[in-house]
């Protein structure tokens, strides 16, 4: 088990980490999920033991992380935010290397995992494109198969395929029973690989819990073409709120279930319709207007 | 005790630098052959007695305490290391042990280079004997050298602090060294800074005073090297 028990990092200005208290268990995956400066990188720097709290402690499986350090580590893998790799060596090179200094001998995993996430180990980390050294970053964390997971903004750079891919991966190891903790900044990035997450603003805890709830409860926009400017504007009358119109195209806000929602849509006659991903501040906006329950 | 998979990953990442300096040494060295066939007594023995000795080495140590130190700080790749179950302490030192064994190879191998074609003979100074003694004595140079680098590249934040600290105070400090040989009548000069204590004619002499200046120049680099454990365990070891 992690645990965070009223963990305070304080840099002074109100930069930093305050009063987290929450737990993951085995076989969970847990999401930090923030604006940048929220806080995620620094909660799981201290999980690594770079850094030693204010106040308060975390705990890996009982043993403090500011003061166990070492024999934590042997089973953590941790993918840092900007893994930027010694640019002469070639990705097999690094990799090997990395796998002497934890003692493993057996590089079958390494191959697996390249293999998987389509890195090519004889390219040179310094001709990498961003998302390759990120995948890259990703095999070292997990080429020793730890029992702690710590990934931090593993998804950045990763197109669509790519981070399929890597949901798959982080769904594997959760069977396995390990405990994984990532951050994002995106909500939509949690939502098909955690099981719990918390939201965090400046340092703070805003919004602490399971990812049906956050799902039930999420405000989603969705562009909705109709055939006519005027059926658009009968729509309105409609009891959604309605973020904005122009023409025939309404953008609509709707909060948890989409079916109210299609079921007034049966009505009028739509061309088209899509979803519009809302970004992290109006999801912020809709969960301090005390709409979600923490 | 050292991470060989650390000092092999070092050596991967920085064997284009080793592999230019032992060039320039040993082409240094083939110019003092050259001299030396020639018999061009004017021109000044610097070829073998002060590139190859003092300067090529001393740039060496600049270099790798920056690439292993201070650069794999600014790429990130430190807190990598940091993350496996390697200590701070053994990453410490095998990066060091890597540092000061590059030195020492590289005046192993121009000193054998040396001694085989002779470089020293032509003034009738020197002997093979006083020559090892002189390529000795840079060792514990280097390692004066080699630990204020080492020191500079654990506690500077940014590259251009380091080039200022390490690369900038040491040349400046060569050159007033050398403003003696410009200059005869400033014999002050020669006694001004640290590399007073690798003064050349004391190896060929075999005074006394080169065992003390040896000395000198190791405990230098022992100090520095205390001071770059107490700085690099500071800021990756936290409180």
């Amino acid at each position: 088990m992690i645990r965070f028990k009223n963990l305070t990092k304080s840099y002074g200005k109100g930069a930093g980490i305050f009063d987290f208290s929450f737990e993951v268990e085995e076989g969970e995956v847990f999401g930090l999920v923030g604006p940048t400066g929220s806080g995620k990188t620094t909660a799981l720097r201290m999980l690594m033991g770079f850094e030693g709290p204010s106040k308060g402690r975390c705990a890996i499986n009982g043993k403090d992380c500011a003061e166990a350090g070492l024999s934590l580590h042997k089973m953590i893998g941790y993918l840092p935010q900007n893994v930027t790799l010694p640019p002469t060596l070639t990705a097999r090179q690094f990799l090997r290397s990395l796998a002497g200094m934890r003692g493993i001998r057996n590089l079958e995993r390494m191959f697996e995992l390249a293999l998987r996430l389509d890195v090519e180990l004889d390219e040179r980390l310094g001709k990498m494109r961003e998302a390759d050294l990120k995948k890259a970053g990703i095999i070292a964390a997990l080429l020793h198969s730890p029992q702690v997971i710590l990934l931090d903004h593993p998804f950045q750079h990763l197109d669509p395929k790519e981070r399929s891919i890597l949901t798959d991966l982080i769904l594997e190891e959760r069977e396995k029973n390990h405990m994984i903790i990532l951050t994002t900044e995106s909500v939509d990035c949690v939502d098909l690989t955690c099981d719990r997450v918390a939201l965090l603003d400046h340092g703070n805890v805003a919004y602490l819990g399971d990812i049906e709830n956050l799902r039930e409860n999420m405000y989603r926009n969705y562009l909705i073409r109709f055939s006519s400017a005027h059926m658009a504007m009968q729509f309105s009358k409609e009891h959604f709120e309605i973020k904005s119109m122009k023409d025939r195209n309404v953008i609509v806000t709707v909060q948890g279930a989409l079916l109210p929602l299609l079921r007034a849509l049966s009505k009028y006659q739509v061309t088209g319709m899509e979803p519009i991903p809302l970004s992290l501040e109006e999801t912020f906006v809709h969960i301090y207007g005390g709409r979600l329950h923490a | 005790m050292l991470s060989i998979a650390l000092l092999k990953q070092d050596f991967m990442i920085n064997r284009r630098a080793i592999v230019i300096t032992y060039m320039i040494q040993l082409f240094s060295l083939l110019i003092a052959m050259g001299i030396c066939h020639m018999r061009l007594i004017e021109i000044s023995d610097m070829f073998w007695d002060t590139l190859p000795v003092v300067v090529i080495p001393a740039g060496m140590m600049m270099l790798l305490a920056y690439r292993v130190m201070m650069a794999r700080e600014d790429d990130g790749t430190m807190e990598l290391l940091l993350s496996t179950q390697m200590s701070p302490q053994r990453i410490f030192r095998t990066k060091l042990v890597f540092v000061l064994i590059n030195a020492m190879l590289l005046l192993t191998v121009s000193t054998l280079f040396g001694c085989l074609t002779g470089v020293y003979r032509l003034t009738g100074v020197w002997k093979r004997s006083t020559y090892v003694l002189l390529n000795l004595g840079s060792f514990s140079l280097q390692v004066a050298v080699g630990g204020y680098c080492f020191c500079i590249s654990c506690i500077a934040k940014r590259t251009y602090r380091y080039i200022r600290a390490a690369v900038v105070v040491p040349c400046v400090f060569y050159g007033i060294y050398l403003i003696y040989y410009l200059f005869p009548g400033l014999f002050i000069v020669q006694y001004l800074t640290p590399f007073s204590l690798f003064q050349q004619e004391w190896f060929a002499k075999r005074a006394m005073m080169l065992y003390i200046g040896s000395f000198g120049c190791v405990l230098i680099g022992i100090l520095f090297l205390f001071l770059a454990r107490h700085s690099f365990y500071e800021r990756n070891i936290p409180e």
